[in-house]
């Protein structure tokens, strides 16, 4: 019996152990950037948000990252006005008419599409819109994150709207509302924290990726935004190519780029824990 | 739909819906019949099979009237993406199912809350930070305190053969990956877990068990759920690309050692998409390794839910 004890008590302590390993790189990544990246960022001051990047050979200067920042808030809110639309319709059809053939389509491909490599999307993506008319372009960034975006979107709202108790439904039956208007007035309503919730995942989602951007935006740091149909930076396509420059201070940059990254990431991650997938009664 | 009697404003209702639902298919279709398109003709010239199984990347500018042999093979990349994916998942597997236990078994249920956010925090986490992490901390560490001892006291195992050049290798990009995967392997394994019918749980308690035995048997009772978790976690870690196109070396190589630098079929798209212009068929034998991951990547996928709707309880 003493051993059977033994294997109990060195269970429960490995267990515990390889639990405690599994989280740890977590804390350490958000701890190694932060030491690493807002030193810089308080270095940089307001111009590390305003100003463009210096060139390589300016090794004395900070200057900013003015246009990662607008095209990433460009390209994640033009792909979010892209995929919300489609994606909280499409889920409105699956949870009302869940029998459908149809929707047995449209969850298994949303499952698909969540699994499919974003590096896939960005090619595909580039021969699209890229390769035909040749170049580059802010929007069809903002495309290959729509893609990303839209199967979180989706997964998440149909999770809402499913939670929606059937008596609130049947009431608003009950008092003549016609169909849409039960949708929209009414399951919607109830369940709007969830799809607010889901919608603030899926951009906190598009706002981390990198594969999708390499070659639809390409990325351009001469100046801060050139428009919609002019390549375009990211915060996430920056720091990937200033740490693999051999530039000590590009190196210092992208730490900063990493530090904001990971600070608007946190903000939006705390915002969705804030908003409660499903409905309470 | 089987209603008896359908309203014209249902049928407006149903059939505006179709559209925005009918475009979500047609993107996945989308992204598979393009990769096919821009992928046939590198099948064409050099053949499908050799397009996967040869050891050999040359791009050329010359015709393919003048190839004396195949000058684009994947065969390096897709042995690197399992070689790479195979560690990520062997070191996640323990910890997750570890993790999930801890958390439904051990931790105090108060605190259950703020671990499940822990784990979701992770799952969100943008990937290039990790790649940054692996690149500056991991690859470093690993090279000192592994694989420099590995390679001089195990070094005749041909997995720790060759001396460690950089902290980029196939190790690294494996245990980085293995960090990324485990909140994803974790929610499959803790979502079977939670949904063993207390009574089962009741009973195996009243045999008197130790929690050692219990957790065993409660597990035994989620084996396919486990399975699903590991083809989850090498469906993640197969198509991660930033982050490690950032910690595995990009070098075309075949290597069996774990030191090595190598490419995976997403690294060497994200590292030579760029110069496709200079070579007219590589792009369409990078599409070619982008038809591999997403066809692969929807067998694995496919096969985990069919394994998930196995349990019943």
């Amino acid at each position: 019996m003493v051993s059977r004890k033994l294997v109990d008590r060195i269970f429960t302590v490995s267990v515990t152990l390889l639990a405690l390993v599994a989280v740890l790189p977590i804390f350490h990544i958000i701890y190694y950037i932060t030491i690493k990246g807002l030193p810089v960022v308080l270095e940089g001051g307001v111009n590390f948000f305003t100003q463009i990047p210096p060139s390589p050979i300016r090794v004395n200067e900070l200057g900013g990252i003015a246009p990662a920042i607008a095209g990433t808030l460009f390209m994640t809110a033009v792909a979010t006005v892209i995929a919300v639309p489609i994606a909280v319709l499409a889920s409105v059809f699956s949870a009302e008419y869940p029998n459908h053939n149809l929707t047995k389509i449209v969850r298994a491909t949303s499952r698909s599409l969540l699994e499919v490599p974003t590096i896939v999307i960005g090619i595909v993506v580039f021969a699209l819109l890229v390769m035909p008319f040749g170049r580059f372009t802010a929007i069809a960034g903002a495309v290959a994150l729509a893609i990303v975006m839209i199967p979180y979107v989706y997964t998440y709202t149909e999770l809402a709207l499913l939670s929606v108790p059937r008596t609130y439904i049947e009431a608003a039956y009950g008092i003549g509302m016609k169909r849409a208007q039960v949708i929209y007035m009414v399951t919607m309503g109830v369940a709007r924290r969830g799809i607010v919730r889901g919608i603030t995942i899926a951009i906190a989602k598009a706002m981390g990726e990198t594969a999708p951007l390499l070659f639809t935006a390409f990325g351009a740091r001469n100046m801060i935004f050139g428009g919609p149909l002019e390549p375009s930076d990211a915060i996430t396509l920056m720091i990937y190519v200033f740490i693999q420059s051999p530039f000590e201070h590009w190196h210092r940059i992208a730490w900063g780029a990493a530090f904001l990254l990971l600070v608007l990431y946190l903000t939006l991650f705390l915002i969705s824990r804030r908003l409660v997938g499903e409905v309470r009664v | 739909m089987s209603y008896a009697r359908v309203s014209s404003h249902d049928k407006i209702v149903f059939y505006s819906l179709v559209p925005p639902t009918l475009f979500v298919v047609l993107i996945l279709m989308t992204l598979f019949l393009t990769q096919l398109y821009h992928s046939i003709p590198i099948f064409d010239v050099q053949g499908l099979l050799n397009t996967y199984t040869v050891n050999r990347w040359y791009p050329t500018q010359s015709p393919p009237e003048l190839w004396k042999e195949p000058h684009y093979g994947l065969l390096p990349t897709i042995w690197g993406t399992i070689y790479v994916s195979g560690i990520a998942v062997l070191l996640a597997l323990p910890l997750s199912i570890s993790l999930a236990v801890f958390i439904e078994e051990l931790l105090p249920r108060r605190f259950r809350g703020y671990m499940s956010s822990l784990v979701d925090l992770m799952a969100g986490t943008p990937t290039i930070l990790f790649g940054l992490w692996g690149l500056s901390f991991l690859g470093p560490l690993l090279k000192e305190f592994f694989m420099e001892p590995a390679h001089e006291g195990l070094g005749f195992l041909p997995i720790f053969s060759c001396t460690p050049l950089s902290g980029t290798s196939i190790l690294t990009a494996g245990v980085m990956l293995a960090v990324m995967i485990i909140p994803f392997m974790v929610a499959v394994i803790q979502e079977s877990y939670k949904a063993i019918p207390v009574t089962y749980k009741e009973a195996a308690w009243s045999l008197g068990l130790t929690r050692f035995e219990y957790v065993r048997l409660n597990l035994s009772m989620i084996v396919p759920a486990i399975v699903s978790a590991v083809l989850l976690g090498l469906g993640r870690a197969s198509s991660e690309t930033a982050a490690v196109a950032l910690v595995v070396g990009n070098i075309y190589a075949l290597s069996f050692c774990m030191f090595s630098p190598t490419h995976t079929l997403t690294s060497i798209i994200a590292a030579n998409f760029g110069e496709v212009e200079m070579y007219p068929y590589m792009r369409n034998a990078l599409f070619a390794g982008g038809l591999f991951l997403l066809t692969f990547g929807m067998i694995i996928n496919a096969m985990g839910i069919v394994l998930l709707r196995r349990i019943r309880f």
